[in-house]
């Protein structure tokens, strides 16, 4: 181990330039090409991380993102956690630390829980902690904090995250033989096609294995189709490009690490594929044997990779443990790249005939029939134990370096997540696709067809294939000669090490669960896989199971008696690989996040001090408009004062505007509202009451009739996409036979409202050309007019109880007309109100507001709008609803005025009304407050509420429950100002 | 450089008329209007004089003229369908209009929109309302250069207008 | 998020639409007819079929218009009502 790890040639690394980087506070150096866990290895570093549960020294484990280990926390700029050392490109600046060690990975405290305790089992924490019930919270806090990945980034992240909707006709995933050979068949019938990998540059394990085609180095066949895939205008081929999600209807996500664009972190693309084809190869299983998880035990797939892409040697004497064909392909590998391969160990008599011939020829002592039992060292392999046939006394044959070989764990991970349920293969000891869901096909590596020749030859079909499907003529198929790789011929063996030894033969390296673990666990009675992985947290690390699921499976199987396939597999999910939060959240932010709607006016307000807030239907607009240092409180009973004795300025038009038009628009209405439609002239409007079918109330306002069968609805602006569904459904679901057309107008019109005593006086002086008297316009009439110069719809209309004209004009004049109606209302003292204000004056006078003084329980009747029901009126929406509710036995919550008998104090919006039983100790509700001011025109605090037969109390005292004590008030009628409506009608 | 190679420019407003009715009544408006009304949802048309005229359903077409003129093609369009049941109604203020161009114009929809505006199924003339961020849009396609053009309810227009910028990379 | 296909619009997200109760959900013509406890029935109890169910949409995001389509609730799969394939 003294001399240097890098190989003096080879691999795809660029040694020209060197690239400096810190790992754990140290300064190494690596060359591009190389990710953060091959330049570690070139410099010597065993040790990458600490294992979550007992701290055991960990090295890097594998070369992909199946790693378990080598998992660490990006520092500076790119601070990020749980990134995986093996999949992490290394660049100038780059500063990483190992996640989960205290205070360094060299000496960890949290290694003596390994010294002093016997192993933690599965269940410990459900059987440790459940005593006292009440201190998990307190456990919790400990156990957090040794089992801890990473830490969250204290700023937000540099860079930006950018969301992007795609479609084609046929996705591949994976650039791999298969993937590429797919791309090729299917790009030259010019279907559209996007084609991902989550690598640095395609090809996928030819990348590593030494492999030929046509009797070239592979990558000299990938190069060349690569060459000519980028010519071709209808691909697109992204690198570093992770497909993490498929869900219903070929819907895909990828994510796209450093993309085209520089200033572009991560990128998630959003893609509905017609087709898609799942080429993403399989992953090397490990096997168990006693301290599996030492440093210097790798994948044999991981050391080959280290050795032939990176040209770095992950250890100088190798011992290579196989239980397939492919362990001889790495051994052989291995030794041409200057590792000293001391012996192959193969847990199978026979092995593929010419492998071992040639194995034998390269001067590798083959051990067949053998297993290796335990291995020893402990911040580096020192050795390992060997038993062969039926010699059960263990031989020990020393190494820095062995390389696993257990099989291959097709990844049918996306497979899965499309709604296919995989099946077990006896030929590859694994799981493979079932039957497709969607409209997917996996070929190569990932459909368990793990040889090359199978992945050029599946890819080319399947790309012709999907191509075919979305309609692109079939194109000629050519499937390259290559190197004819053996089938593994796989030995299913689980678990190596000795029964009745130390628990320490991993299986899940990231939760530090052991073959004892699983066996614990089904000696308790958990048979079924869901339930063993959650009992003993197999499986459910940051690897997410790649690394072991399949394991965790033959091992319930054997221990079990059982055929793995009648096991089966745990539901795979997304996302495939860890998802960024920044990519998640994409690059919206604040306002962009959920829109907000203006009106003309909004600007205005922003800059004259109004208070903006969420109102409805995605508006907003101010709750009241401040003078400089005025409080709110003052700034609302100011305007308040302004509308009932000068004149106050509102802007109404986030109210919903539906015009409704066709010959049978008054059959319509008469079967939405509660009240009768016929007869009402042009020209005039009407109140009227919406009801849900089941009798609630949906909203109020005012309609106008406009010409002969237009008419003109006015909505709560809350309610305003409500209503307009509400209603364009009984129109085509219900009564399509009726001739009425809704449109809605909202944002075609502005509409200001002026209100108060000297609304007229403004009128007039901004040059209104139509008479507005008493007489010549009345309460709820309508008219086109002339004001300021523009043409406009004025309605006598009124929320507020006061004199009140509402002047539509197009959109565009809003800002006009608001600056023209303030200029002539100077004289008049006119006053911008906004919605507190609105609401105060609405509860001065008693008018109800659907969403509060009718919940989901009252009805028209209990907010006291009877009238607005007609006995003899035909079925309306909500009529037979109303008919049964009204049949039932009194206790309605009735709507009712409050006058607190101690006039300062503001019955609190939600206090409940209560009345004390005869012990006078448990209150009980009779009803609620929905609404409470202080109103500056009484000089008093005022309240409106529901209470239980409130109309049969008027006069009595109500009992109002509040955090701070008991208040009492006088019950009255729900209206305080103007009871006859005098001014409104003025 | 950060951000795209687009560009974001508003539109003035333009005359727009919303018209509700059956085929009878977009026979007897295309009569008037010397055109045949589309019939297949989210395709637009360009009308003899200026103008043009997009289908949003089978009842349900959106008639564009120059901003001034609409009072009085909806004025020839309530005579030619008076005897049909219909509905038209002035929607010029209700909408804001902008055009996106640039060689990577569609690199910035893609992000607010998820419809396929690939230039082999949304080419020139290809038109279609659909989810705009978390707004609704009407989205066209103008010419290959490219460059589209987007028109949005007028309370969502500051919305948008940051959407889009945001999308551009500002 | 499913693919829905609007008879006028083709295939869009779920996201632009809204989903509008099951399809023989039909408001009675002769509510005054009904007992209360039938019509306590059609407005509180919504079939929730596990299986092939009809069932209302508004493309609320796109053409604004209500439709039918038939969608099998335990697979999301939503086949055409006339036995037809659906064109994308």
């Amino acid at each position: 181990m003294t001399e240097g790890f890098r190989s003096r040639s080879g691999g795809r690394i660029h040694r020209g330039r060197k690239i400096s980087f810190q790992f754990n506070g140290r300064r190494y150096e690596g060359f591009p090409g190389d990710t953060l866990a091959s330049a570690l290895i070139a410099n010597g570093v065993s040790v990458v991380g600490r294992s979550q549960k007992y701290h055991r020294p960990r090295g890097i484990m594998s070369a992909g993102l199946e790693e378990t280990n080598a998992i660490v926390q990006l520092a500076g700029n790119d601070d990020e956690p749980n990134r995986a050392a093996t999949t992490l490109p290394i660049y100038d600046g780059l500063v990483a630390h190992s996640v989960n060690v205290a205070p360094s990975v060299d000496f960890d405290l949290g290694s003596l829980l390994g010294f002093f305790h016997r192993f933690i089992p599965a269940g410990f924490y459900y059987k440790t902690f459940m005593w006292p019930k009440d201190r998990w919270d307190w456990y919790g806090g400990i156990i957090r904090k040794v089992a801890g990945w990473g830490t969250a980034p204290a700023k937000p992240g540099g860079g930006r995250y950018e969301h992007r909707n795609h479609h084609c006709d046929v996705l591949i995933v994976g650039a791999g033989p298969a993937g590429l050979s797919a791309a090729l068949s299917a790009g030259r019938t010019g279907s559209r096609i996007l084609l991902v990998d989550s690598d640095t540059e395609p090809g996928g394990k030819l990348l590593s294995d030494n492999l030929t085609i046509r009797s070239c180095p592979a990558m000299e066949w990938v190069d060349d189709i690569v060459a000519e895939l980028d010519l071709m205008p209808n691909i697109i081929r992204l690198t570093r490009a992770t497909a993490t999600g498929y869900f219903a209807d070929n819907y895909v996500t990828v994510i796209e690490e450093c993309p085209d664009k520089p200033w572009i972190r991560e990128r998630l693309w959003k893609v509905r594929a017609k087709q898609v084809i799942l080429a993403t190869g399989a992953i090397e299983r490990t096997l168990l044997f006693a301290n599996n998880d030492r440093p210097g035990i790798m994948l044999a797939s991981a050391a080959m990779t280290y050795c032939s892409r990176y040209g770095v040697r992950p250890g100088n004497t190798a011992v290579v443990f196989t239980n397939n064909n492919s362990g001889y392909r790495y051994a052989i590998g291995l030794l041409k790249a200057g590792v000293s391969v001391t012996a192959l160990i193969d847990t199978r008599k026979e092995a593929d005939s010419r492998l071992r011939a040639a194995a034998a020829g390269s001067g590798i002592e083959v051990i067949a029939d053998a297993r290796v039992v335990s291995a020893t060292g402990r911040r580096r392999v020192s050795a390992v134990n060997i038993v062969s046939g039926n010699d059960q006394s263990p031989r020990r044959i020393r190494c820095d370096l062995v390389a696993v070989s257990g099989g291959w764990n097709p990844a049918i991970h996306l497979h899965s997540q499309s709604g296919g349920k995989p099946i077990y293969n006896q030929r590859i000891a694994s799981f493979v696709p079932g039957e497709s869901k969607q409209n997917e096909r996996s070929v190569g590596a990932c459909r368990g067809e793990l040889t090359l020749q199978s992945a050029l030859a599946e890819g080319a079909n399947a790309g012709c294939k999907a191509a075919a499907l979305c309609g692109f003529a079939l194109a000629d198929i050519e499937v390259p000669d290559c190197e004819h790789e053996p089938e593994p011929g796989v030995d299913p063996v689980w678990d190596c090490s000795q029964p009745g030894g130390q628990s320490s033969a991993f299986i899940d390296f990231n939760n530090d669960v052991t073959s004892a673990d699983i066996r614990l666990a089904m000696r308790e009675g958990y048979r079924s896989v869901e339930l063993v992985k959650r009992y003993t947290t197999a499986g459910m690390g940051i690897d997410q199971g790649k690394s072991s699921s399949v394991s965790i499976v033959g091992l319930i199987a054997e221990i079990a008696g059982l055929e793995p396939g009648s096991v089966g597999t745990t539901t795979y999910r997304p996302a495939y690989t860890p998802v960024s939060f920044g990519a998640m959240a994409g690059p919206a932010k604040s306002d962009l996040i959920v829109p907000w709607r203006r009106t003309p006016v909004t600007d205005w307000f922003l800059d004259n001090g109004g208070h903006l807030d969420e109102t409805g239907a995605q508006f907003r607009r101010p709750l009241f408009i401040a003078k400089a240092d005025e409080s709110a409180g003052d700034a609302v009973q100011r305007e308040a004062l302004a509308v009932r004795n000068q004149v106050g300025i509102y802007d109404s038009t986030p109210l919903g505007k539906i015009l409704i038009q066709g010959p049978d628009a008054v059959a319509f209405l008469n079967r939405v509202y509660s009240n009768n439609w016929e007869n009402l002239p042009v020209g005039r409007g009407k109140f009227g009451f919406m009801l849900h079918e089941d009798g609630r109330l949906l909203d109020d306002g005012v309609t106008m009739r406009i010409s002969d069968n237009q008419y003109w609805m006015s909505n709560s602006a809350g309610m305003a996409d409500v209503v307009l569904d509400h209603l364009d459904r009984l129109l085509h679901i219900h009564w399509p036979e009726l001739k009425v057309y809704l449109t809605p107008i909202t944002d075609q019109w502005a509409v200001v409202c002026v209100c108060g005593p000297h609304a007229r006086d403004v009128l007039y002086e901004a040059d209104i050309d139509i008479d507005i008297s008493g007489e010549a316009f009345r309460f709820l009439d309508t008219r086109l007019c002339t004001i300021g110069g523009l043409s406009a719809r004025i309605s006598r209309v009124t929320y507020t109880g006061e004199l009140s004209f509402e002047i539509a004009v197009p959109m565009r004049h809003g800002l006009r007309l608001w600056n023209i109606l303030i200029a002539a209302g100077q004289k008049f003292g006119i006053t911008p109100v906004g919605s507190d204000t609105s609401m105060l004056l609405r509860t001065e006078k008693g008018f109800i507001a659907a969403g509060l003084e009718g919940d989901g329980y009252a009805d028209i009747f209990d907010v006291g709008m009877g009238w607005l029901v007609p006995k003899e009126k035909a079925d309306f929406v909500g009529k037979r609803s109303l008919e049964k509710n009204r049949r039932s036995d009194g206790g309605r919550p009735e709507v009712v005025g409050l006058l607190p008998d101690n006039s300062d104090f503001v019955p609190p919006k939600g206090a409940p009304l209560v009345e004390y039983d005869r012990n006078d100790e448990v209150p009980q509700q009779v009803g609620m407050v929905t609404i409470g001011f202080f109103s500056p025109n009484l000089g008093r605090s005022i309240a409106l509420a529901q209470l239980r037969d409130g109309r049969s109390r008027m006069g009595q005292s109500a009992t109002i429950y509040t955090k701070a004590g008991v208040e009492t008030a006088t019950i009255c009628e729900p209206v305080f100002i103007d009871p006859d409506g005098e001014r409104m009608r003025d | 450089m950060t951000g795209y190679n687009a560009r974001l420019d508003a539109i003035s407003h333009k005359g727009m008329l919303d018209l509700r009715g059956d085929a009878e009544a977009a026979r007897l408006c295309g009569e008037a209007l010397a055109c045949r009304f589309p019939a297949k949802p989210n395709t637009k048309i360009a009308l003899p004089d200026h103008g043009a005229l997009i289908c949003l359903s089978d009842d349900h077409w959106i008639l564009e003229t120059v901003d001034g003129l609409q009072l009085q093609v909806l004025e020839q369009l309530e005579l030619a369908a008076e005897a049909q049941f219909h509905s038209f109604c002035d929607v010029s203020d209700m909408y804001s209009h902008f055009r996106l161009s640039g060689l990577e114009a569609m690199d910035v929809l893609a992000q607010c929109v998820a419809i396929d505006i690939h230039p082999s199924v949304f080419g020139p003339g290809s038109t279609a309302r659909c989810a705009f961020a978390d707004a609704v849009a009407q989205v066209s396609c103008l010419d290959n250069s490219p460059a589209f053009e987007i028109s949005v309810f007028s309370s969502f227009e500051r919305y948008v207008t940051d959407f889009l910028s945001m999308a551009m990379g500002d | 998020m499913i693919y829905i296909p609007c008879p006028h619009c083709g295939h869009r997200n779920a996201d632009e639409f809204i989903y509008g109760g099951d399809n023989d959900q039909r408001r009675p013509e002769n509510p005054e007819e009904f007992s209360d406890a039938a019509w306590c029935e059609y407005i509180y109890t919504v079939p929730n079929v596990k299986g092939i169910t009809r069932e209302y949409w508004r493309h609320k995001r796109g053409c604004n218009r209500w439709f039918v389509i038939q969608r099998d609730s335990r697979t999301d799969k939503i086949t055409p009502l006339d036995g037809k394939s659906i064109d994308d």
